[in-house]
């Protein structure tokens, strides 16, 4: 291959790249901005351990218009199955003073919670995360996309 | 040579709380993750959700972020799998394709491919930065959309018609030596198991 033909071939690659520059639309941008604002620092992250969506198999994964997530740290797990527009959700293993769920939509709002670690919320539109505090500490999960079921 | 912030400067500085730093990893890095999620022709209101989980998700992460030379891949490969999950999710109720034709098959052979030529792009956009003012600007005249003529970039540029073809083999050769496109050339991304190294403790 000729060094000619090599320029053009980076050439047409170059015009590439530069279009996607040009293909961003600027409310994604402001979007990816303004995440910076959600910002916490040296926070214990409460991980994800299961997500029924990662199961491959179809009838492994049962009842599709369900989908269940776990997230556990140290002696901490909460278990999230959205089904519906609901999300139900139960903290095992501790008492749990507080949950706090943060959507980029909506904000924090405070859910009650009852005696067993149980609660109940409308699935916020857009990433969500949630935040467990017992013993006046604040775990988070990390920003998941939920997607509601279908309400048939 | 323009002097450009390093990744390294810019995560450090964000991590401080410094708002601008973090609005330049976004403009240097949206671009990729544009592409990447646009191959997964998502609806426009789950492209943007999986957008916005990403760049919260780096927010989360900057304090846990060892290798900011593996950003490019860790955000590619981040908006390609929660992508992915959305569309898993919408897609529950659709039939079943016994051929187990899934969107990955069905839109590109090997969706490693089309993360790695995006992932190429950015590194072209980088080496792009590291060229002289002069060659930078020659090469984004040269590809402008509608093209211009030489008699227009010779009048824009101030260089006689007759030396843009030398001149473009020298930029293009400067940036084949970009730091950008040779540490692409080093450690071209492999792909294991549908992700890339994760950078994360």
């Amino acid at each position: 291959m000729s060094s000619s033909t090599d320029d053009e071939g980076l050439m047409e690659e170059l015009a590439r790249a530069l279009r996607e520059v040009t293909e961003v639309p600027d409310h994604r941008r402001e979007a990816a901005r303004a995440a910076f604002s959600w910002r916490t620092i040296d926070e214990e992250l409460l991980a994800l351990t299961h997500d029924s969506l990662e199961l491959a198999d179809a009838a492994v994964r049962g009842n599709l218009d369900v989908r269940t997530l776990g997230f556990e740290t140290d002696g901490l797990s909460l278990e999230i199955e959205v089904d519906g527009d609901r999300v139900f959700g139960q903290v095992l293993d501790t008492d749990v003073d507080e949950i706090v769920v943060e959507s980029v939509g909506e904000g924090a709002q405070n859910i009650p919670v009852d005696s067993s670690g149980v609660f109940s919320v409308l699935v916020p539109a857009g990433p969500v995360r949630f935040g467990v505090k017992a013993d006046g500490v604040l775990r988070r999960t990390p920003w998941i996309v939920l997607v509601p079921g279908s309400q048939d | 040579m323009t002097q450009l912030p390093e990744v390294e400067e810019l995560v450090e500085a964000a991590r401080a709380g410094d708002a601008s730093a973090w609005d330049a990893l976004v403009d240097r890095y949206l671009p990729l993750v544009t592409a990447v999620i646009r191959r997964l022709r998502l609806s426009s209101a789950d492209a943007d959700d999986v957008n916005q989980t990403v760049w919260l998700r780096l927010v989360e992460n900057l304090d846990a972020l060892r290798e900011p030379r593996a950003l490019p891949g860790w955000l590619a490969t981040t908006a390609r799998n929660e992508g992915l999950r959305v569309i898993k999710r919408r897609d529950r109720d659709l039939p079943v394709d016994p051929g187990g034709t899934t969107f990955d098959t069905a839109e590109n052979p090997d969706p490693g491919d089309a993360l790695v030529e995006d992932l190429r792009s950015h590194a072209l956009r980088e080496a792009m930065l590291e060229l002289s003012e002069k060659h930078r600007s020659l090469l984004v005249l040269l590809l402008a959309d509608p093209p211009l003529s030489y008699d227009d970039i010779s009048a824009r540029l101030g260089i006689p018609k007759g030396s843009i073809g030398p001149t473009r083999a020298r930029a293009l050769a400067q940036l084949r030596r970009s730091r950008a496109l040779c540490d692409w050339g080093d450690h071209t991304p492999v792909r294991e198991g549908g992700a890339f190294d994760v950078f994360l403790d």
